[in-house]
C-alpha cells in the first residue's frame, strides 16, 4: 500500500479507515492515572503541622503550674494579673500588626469599607474585654465558695476530663484564608468551654477572691484569645523559612518556660511534661509516616467523614476515562 | 277521610319484597270495632299506629259519619296535632274463640294492603311509663333543664319503618284512647264532665302544699338571690369569690338548686294538655333527685353537726396538736436535715444556708400567726361549724353535710398556707434554674434554640457571650443539686396537700350531685327510663280462613304464630353514671401520676383542678 494509514484519531465526525471499536495500542494504560491526589506524608512538613499541638500543650502546662503556686500561694495574684496585662496587651500589638500587613500585602480593594471593619472590630474587642473583666471581678467571691465542700480528688478528677475534652477537640488547623478579614470565628466552641468550665472548676480551689479573679483572668487568655493568634500566625505565609523559624522559637519559648514553671514543683511533673512534648512534636509524625503503608487497613475501621484529612486509599486507586469529571475550582 | 268496606285477605307473610304496612296495635285492647289512629307513610313503608278502638256497641248508626268529626274536634282540642292526622283506619274484629291466649285482631282497611301487625304497650298517662328510640337524656343537674332539652331526634332511620314520630304517637295514643272515649260518652250520655285532661294526669304539687312553694319562693328571694349575687363578685380580672373559697361555691350551688326546684315546681303543675311526656318525666325525675338529694344532706349534715357540737373541745385539742406536729414542726426539722449534708449529699453551704434560715423563719412566723389568731378561738368554730351543718338549711337551704365539707375544706387551705407560699418560692427558683442550664447548656455546645423552627441549631456566638454563659454555666451546674433539694420536699408536701384538697372535692362532688333517684326508678320500675326499644316476640292466634287451614294441613280455626311485640329497654347505668365518668376521665387525666411526674420534673406549678372545668363537666 502506497497511501500510509493517517493515525487514528478520537473524533467521530471523520471519515477514518479504521472500524469503529478500534482502539490503538497502549491507549489504556495511558488514560489511565494511578493515585492522583495522593501525597504521601512525609516527616517534616509534619512535624512542623504538629508544632500546633505542642504549642496548645505547652499552654496547658503553663497553667497548670500557674495554678499550682497559686494554690500554694508563692505566686502573688496581682504579679500575676499584671504579667497577662502584659501579654494581653502585646498580642494585641501583634494581631494588629499582622493585619496591617496582610491587608496591605493582600491588595486594598475595598479600602473604606475594610476600614471600617476594622474599626468595628476593635470596638467590639474593646466592649468585649471591659465587660469581661467587669464581669470576673463581680463574680469571683461567688466562684470562690461554689464547689466548698466537694473534696479536691473529684475536683481534680473533673478538671482533667475537661482539659483533656479541651484537647482533643480544638482546632489545630489554621485561618482558612488570607482573604478573611472578617471576624474571627471559633470554630470550636466545645473545647474552648471546656477549658473554661475546668480553670473555674479549679479556681474554686483557691482562697482568695484575687486569686480567682487572676487565674480566670489568665485562662481567658490562655484559652480563648492565644489560640486566635496562634491560628493567624499559622497562616502566615509557611513558605518563608523566616516565618518558619518564627514558629520554631516561639513553640521552643514556650515549652522551655512550662518546663521551667514546673521544675521547681515537681521534677517528675516537669519530666513528664518534657517528655511528652517531645512525643508530640517528634515521635508522633514519625509513628504516622511509617503506618501510612497501613493505612487501607486503618481506613476500613474509621468512618473518614469526621476528619479533616480524607483518607484515600493508597497504591489502589485508578482513574480513568470512565470517571466523573472532576471541576477545578481555583 | 274516607272508610271504604271492600274485604279482602289477610296475609300473615310480609316478604321483603312485598312491602306491607306494619300496624302497631295496642296489646291491652281486646275489642271489636272502629279503629282509628295515624297512617303515617314512611317512603314506600307505611306504618299505621293504632291509638285505640271505638266499640261497636257504643256506636249508633249514624256515627260512622260522625267519627272524623268528632276525630277531628278531639284533635283540635289537644295540642298534638304536629303528631299527623287522626284518622278512621279500618275496622278490626276479634275472633274470639273458645281457645284462651293473646289474639290478633283482623283489620279490614281501605285499600286491599297486606299488612301486619306489631303489637306495644300502651301505657296510661299517669304511670309515667313511655317508649324512646334514643337514650333518655337524664340531666340529673338542677341547673339546665330546660323546655329544650328534650330527646335528640334520629336521623337517618326513616326507611326502617320505625322512627320518632311514630314512637311519640305510640306514647300518645292512651291519652288520645281516653280522650276520645270520653268524648264520646259524654255525648252519648249527655252528662256534664269536663274533658279537661288535666284530670288524667298526676299533678305532684296539687298534693304538696303550698306552704312549701311559698317558703321556698320566698327565702329564694330575700336569701339565696342575694348570696348569689355575693358570690359572683370579681376579686380579680380573672377570679371570682366563688373560685376562691369552696364553701362559697358551695352556697352558690345550693342557691342554684333552689331556683332550679322552684322553676320545675312551676313547671310540674298541672299538667297541660298535650306536653310532652318526655320532658315531664326529665322533670319529674330531675326535681325529685335535687329534693332527695338535699334531703339527704340535711339529715347526714344534722348528725355530723350534732357530733361536732358535742365534741367541739376534744376535736379542738386534736387538730391543734396535729398541725403543731405536722405542719410547724416537721417542715421545720425536715430543713435543717437538709441543711447538714443529708444523705450525704453535700450541697453547696451557702446557698443551703441561705435557703432553709428563709424557710424556717417563714414556717415560725406563720406558726405564730396561727397560735394567736384561730388557736384560741378553735373551739368555737368547730361548734358554729356543727351549728351550719345541723341548722343551716333554715337560712335558704345553706347547710347539711356538704357545707361542712366544704367549710373543712377552706380551713385546710387556711392551714397549709404557709407551704403554699414556700412552695411557690422553691419552684421559681427551680423551673429558673432548670431553664437556664437547659440554654446554657445549648451555649456551651455551641448551639442555639431557634424559635422559629422550634429546633436547635448551631450558632456562632461572640466571645464575650460564650464566656460570660460558660462561667454562669459552670455555677448553676454547681449550685443546682441545692436547689433541687429544697424544692423536692416543697414539691411532696404541695403534692400531699393537693391530694387531699381533691378527695375532699370529689366527696363534695359526689354529694351534690349523684343520681341517686334515677338509680332507684331503674330497680322500682325500669319503664320509666326508657333507653332505646327493642323487639321481642310473642305467641298469638291467629283466625284463618278455611281454604288457608286447609292448605296449613290442619282444620282449626286458629294457627298459632308468633308477632313482635316492641319492648322498651332500660336506660344503662353507664348511661346514667355518664356524667361521671367523663369528671373521672378528667380527674384523671389532671392527677394522672406520670403527668404529676413529669410536672414535678419540669418544676411547673401544680394546682388542685380549677374550679370552673369541674364544674362545666357536671353541667354539660
Amino acid at each position: 500500500m502506497s497511501t500510509k494509514i493517517p493515525p487514528w484519531e478520537k473524533v467521530l465526525w471523520k471519515n477514518q479507515p479504521y472500524p469503529d471499536n478500534y482502539i490503538p495500542e497502549g491507549a489504556l494504560e495511558s488514560s489511565l492515572r494511578k493515585n492522583p491526589n495522593f501525597k504521601p506524608y512525609t516527616y517534616w512538613p509534619l512535624v512542623h503541622l504538629s508544632i500546633a499541638i505542642t504549642q496548645h500543650l505547652a499552654t496547658i502546662f503553663i497553667f497548670l503550674s500557674v495554678f499550682v503556686r497559686l494554690k500554694d500561694r508563692s505566686l502573688d495574684p496581682r504579679v500575676l494579673i499584671f504579667v497577662s496585662l502584659g501579654c494581653f496587651f502585646v498580642g494585641y500589638f501583634v494581631w494588629e500588626v499582622l493585619q496591617y500587613t496582610q491587608s496591605s500585602g493582600g491588595g486594598s480593594k475595598h479600602g473604606s469599607k475594610r476600614n471600617e471593619r476594622v474599626g468595628d472590630d476593635r470596638a467590639k474587642t474593646l466592649k468585649s474585654s471591659i465587660l469581661i473583666f467587669l464581669a470576673l471581678m463581680s463574680l469571683s467571691p461567688v466562684l470562690r465558695t461554689l464547689s466548698a465542700a466537694t473534696s479536691s480528688d473529684s475536683i481534680w478528677a473533673l478538671s482533667a476530663c475537661l482539659f483533656l475534652l479541651n484537647i482533643l477537640l480544638a482546632d489545630y488547623g489554621s485561618s482558612s484564608s488570607v482573604a478573611q478579614v472578617g471576624p474571627e470565628r471559633l470554630t470550636s466552641v466545645l473545647s474552648m468551654n471546656a477549658a473554661i468550665s475546668s480553670s473555674v472548676v479549679l479556681a474554686s480551689r483557691l482562697s482568695s477572691d484575687l486569686a480567682v479573679f487572676a487565674l480566670i483572668q489568665f485562662s481567658v487568655q490562655s484559652f480563648t484569645l492565644f489560640p486566635m493568634l496562634r491560628r493567624r500566625l499559622q497562616a502566615f505565609n509557611t513558605r518563608k523559612l523566616s516565618t518558619r523559624a518564627m514558629q520554631a522559637l516561639l513553640t521552643f519559648a514556650l515549652s522551655i518556660s512550662s518546663l521551667i514553671l514546673a521544675a521547681p514543683l515537681s521534677s517528675t511533673i516537669a519530666f513528664l511534661f518534657l517528655l511528652v512534648l517531645l512525643a508530640v512534636t517528634f515521635f508522633a509524625p514519625a509513628v504516622l509516616v511509617w503506618a501510612q503503608k497501613y493505612k487501607k487497613w486503618v481506613e476500613t475501621f474509621i468512618s473518614p467523614t469526621n476528619y479533616q484529612v480524607t483518607i484515600s486509599s493508597f497504591r489502589s486507586e485508578i482513574r480513568g476515562p470512565w470517571d466523573v469529571a472532576v471541576p477545578k475550582v481555583n | 277521610m274516607m272508610l271504604l268496606t271492600s274485604k279482602y285477605t289477610t296475609s300473615m307473610s310480609a316478604s321483603l319484597y312485598n312491602p306491607s304496612a306494619s300496624v302497631f296495635w295496642p296489646l291491652d285492647c281486646k275489642e271489636s270495632g272502629y279503629a282509628f289512629g295515624w297512617c303515617n307513610n314512611n317512603q314506600n313503608v307505611g306504618c299505621i299506629v293504632v291509638a285505640g278502638v271505638i266499640q261497636l256497641h257504643t256506636v249508633d248508626s249514624k256515627l260512622p259519619e260522625g267519627l272524623p268529626k268528632l276525630l277531628e274536634h278531639t284533635q283540635q282540642h289537644t295540642e298534638i296535632a304536629d303528631l299527623g292526622e287522626l284518622q278512621l283506619i279500618g275496622k278490626c274484629t276479634f275472633y274470639s274463640g273458645q281457645r284462651k291466649g293473646l289474639v290478633a285482631p283482623e283489620l279490614e282497611m281501605g285499600q286491599a294492603i297486606k299488612y301486619s301487625i306489631v303489637f306495644y304497650h300502651r301505657h296510661e298517662a299517669q304511670t309515667l311509663r313511655f317508649y324512646l328510640m334514643d337514650t333518655f337524656g337524664l340531666d340529673i343537674d338542677a341547673f339546665n333543664v330546660t323546655s329544650s332539652s328534650t330527646v335528640r331526634p334520629v336521623s337517618g332511620r326513616k326507611s326502617s319503618g320505625i322512627s320518632q314520630d311514630i314512637v311519640n304517637q305510640l306514647n300518645v295514643a292512651s291519652i288520645i284512647n281516653a280522650a276520645i272515649l270520653e268524648t264520646l260518652s259524654s255525648m252519648s250520655n249527655a252528662t256534664p264532665s269536663s274533658t279537661n285532661l288535666g284530670q288524667t294526669t298526676k299533678s305532684i304539687t296539687a298534693r304538696t302544699s303550698d306552704l312549701l312553694e311559698t317558703a321556698i319562693s320566698k327565702s329564694q328571694s330575700f336569701i339565696s338571690m342575694p348570696i348569689q349575687v355575693i358570690c359572683n363578685i370579681h376579686i380579680s380580672a380573672k377570679y371570682r369569690l366563688k373560685d376562691v373559697s369552696l364553701s362559697v361555691q358551695q352556697m352558690d350551688v345550693r342557691a342554684d338548686q333552689s331556683a332550679a326546684l322552684l322553676r320545675q315546681m312551676a313547671a310540674l303543675q298541672p299538667r297541660r294538655e298535650g306536653v310532652r311526656i318526655e320532658s315531664y318525666s326529665m322533670k319529674y325525675t330531675s326535681f325529685f333527685n335535687t329534693v332527695w338529694l338535699i334531703l339527704n344532706d340535711v339529715t347526714i349534715g344534722y348528725a355530723f353537726g350534732n357530733f361536732l357540737c358535742e365534741n367541739h373541745e376534744v376535736l379542738s385539742g386534736m387538730l391543734k396538736d396535729a398541725v403543731e406536729n405536722f405542719l410547724i414542726s416537721w417542715p421545720q426539722r425536715a430543713l435543717c436535715w437538709l441543711d447538714s449534708w443529708p444523705a450525704g449529699l453535700k450541697l453547696n453551704t451557702e446557698l443551703s444556708r441561705f435557703y432553709s434560715g428563709t424557710f424556717v423563719d417563714f414556717v415560725d412566723i406563720w406558726g405564730g400567726v396561727l397560735r394567736h389568731t384561730i388557736f384560741p378561738q378553735l373551739p368555737k368554730i368547730i361548734y358554729i361549724f356543727g351549728l351550719i351543718s345541723s341548722f343551716g338549711v333554715l337560712i335558704g337551704g345553706m347547710g347539711g353535710m356538704t357545707m361542712s365539707i366544704a367549710l373543712f375544706y377552706d380551713m385546710f387551705v387556711v392551714l397549709t398556707l404557709h407551704i403554699y407560699v414556700c412552695y411557690t418560692i422553691a419552684v421559681l427558683a427551680y423551673e429558673r434554674a432548670l431553664w437556664g442550664l437547659g440554654s446554657l447548656w445549648r451555649l456551651f455546645r455551641g448551639k442555639r434554640f431557634n424559635v422559629l423552627r422550634n429546633r436547635t441549631d448551631s450558632w456562632e456566638y461572640d466571645i464575650d457571650q460564650l464566656l460570660f454563659g460558660t462561667i454562669l454555666f459552670t455555677l448553676l451546674a454547681f449550685l443546682f443539686p441545692t436547689v433541687l433539694a429544697y424544692y423536692a420536699l416543697f414539691a411532696l408536701l404541695r403534692l400531699a396537700t393537693i391530694l387531699i384538697q381533691a378527695s375532699l372535692e370529689i366527696q363534695l362532688a359526689f354529694m351534690n350531685h349523684f343520681p341517686l333517684f334515677a338509680l332507684v326508678l331503674k330497680l322500682k320500675d325500669p319503664w320509666r327510663l326508657p333507653g332505646g326499644l327493642y323487639f321481642d316476640f310473642v305467641r298469638v292466634l291467629v283466625h284463618v280462613n278455611e281454604h288457608e287451614a286447609a292448605g296449613a294441613g290442619t282444620d282449626e280455626q286458629f294457627i298459632t304464630t308468633l308477632i313482635p311485640i316492641v319492648e322498651n329497654q332500660p336506660i344503662t347505668l353507664g348511661r346514667i353514671f355518664f356524667q361521671y365518668t367523663r369528671l373521672w376521665t378528667k380527674l384523671a387525666s389532671h392527677y394522672d401520676p406520670f403527668r404529676l411526674f413529669k410536672s414535678l420534673l419540669l418544676g411547673r406549678f401544680l394546682v388542685p383542678i380549677p374550679r370552673f372545668d369541674q364544674r362545666d363537666e357536671i353541667d354539660t
